[in-house]
């Protein structure tokens, strides 16, 4: 699905490494580059903040649980991305990426 | 149209549930998680009405905070679709056990994206995909 926004012209300044990497993009591509960038930024901003919502609704996960949770989370990765290897199957991208 | 992403996890109907009752918070820890990785979370839209079929409306309300709001970002919905209810009524005919139409989904979604699952059925899910298949017990 297309959607057909209005477009600004704005300047912004950035340090010289994002410089470097912006002109590995595309002199025609930065824009959308740059949009998508802030867009998937502000939609983690929001996700993070419903979590919050959640957490002072429910009780805050102890650091036992979040760091179980995350030790899960890379185990979960790297058993998917080796069944995936083995099938001959590239990881697809996932979010923010 | 794009392609959805591929999911880490599937939740069963017992993490839908166990959130929803603030059972543990080991199910809002692995969204959280889920949300720090990048990673997505599935779900089956028979396991999910399921989940609303057990619950009060209290409840219900606070599992539509995962099914909408800004954290279903974090969650792809996986609707039955025709061949995908063809593909499982099949399967069912077949087995000698008797899974749930939920746990036939799930286990087909996880099959599909190579996904752990978060379960608190660890029998079924290991009887339908192997026992050498990723699980969570929660």
């Amino acid at each position: 699905m297309y959607c057909t926004y209005m477009t600004k012209r704005i300047t912004i300044s950035v340090p010289d490494d994002v410089a470097e990497y912006l002109e590995t993009v595309g002199s025609g591509r930065i824009s959308s580059y740059v949009s998508q960038a802030v867009r998937q930024a502000t939609q983690r901003q929001s996700t993070e903040r419903a979590l919050e919502e959640l957490f002072v609704r429910f009780g805050r996960p102890s650091s036992a649980d979040l760091a179980q949770a995350r030790e899960f989370a890379d185990k979960a990765t790297s058993w998917q991305a080796d069944r995936l290897r083995n099938q001959g199957v590239q990881p697809q991208a996932r979010l923010g990426e | 149209m794009s392609e959805q992403p591929r999911a880490t996890y599937v939740f069963d109907v017992h993490p839908l549930l166990s959130y929803a009752r603030s059972d543990s918070l080991l199910i809002p820890s692995i969204v959280a998680a889920s949300i720090e990785h990048n990673q997505y979370i599935a779900v089956s839209a028979v396991t999910l009405a399921t989940a609303y079929c057990e619950l009060t409306e209290d409840e219900a309300l606070i599992l539509d905070m995962l099914s909408g709001g800004h954290l279903a970002t974090a969650f792809v919905m996986k609707p039955l679709d025709a061949p995908t209810a063809r593909h499982l009524g099949g399967q069912a005919r077949v087995l000698s056990s008797q899974p749930s139409l939920s746990a036939l989904h799930t286990a087909d979604i996880a099959r599909q994206a190579v996904a752990t699952v978060v379960t608190g059925d660890r029998e079924t899910v290991r009887a339908l995909l192997g026992s050498d298949w990723l699980i969570l017990e929660a």
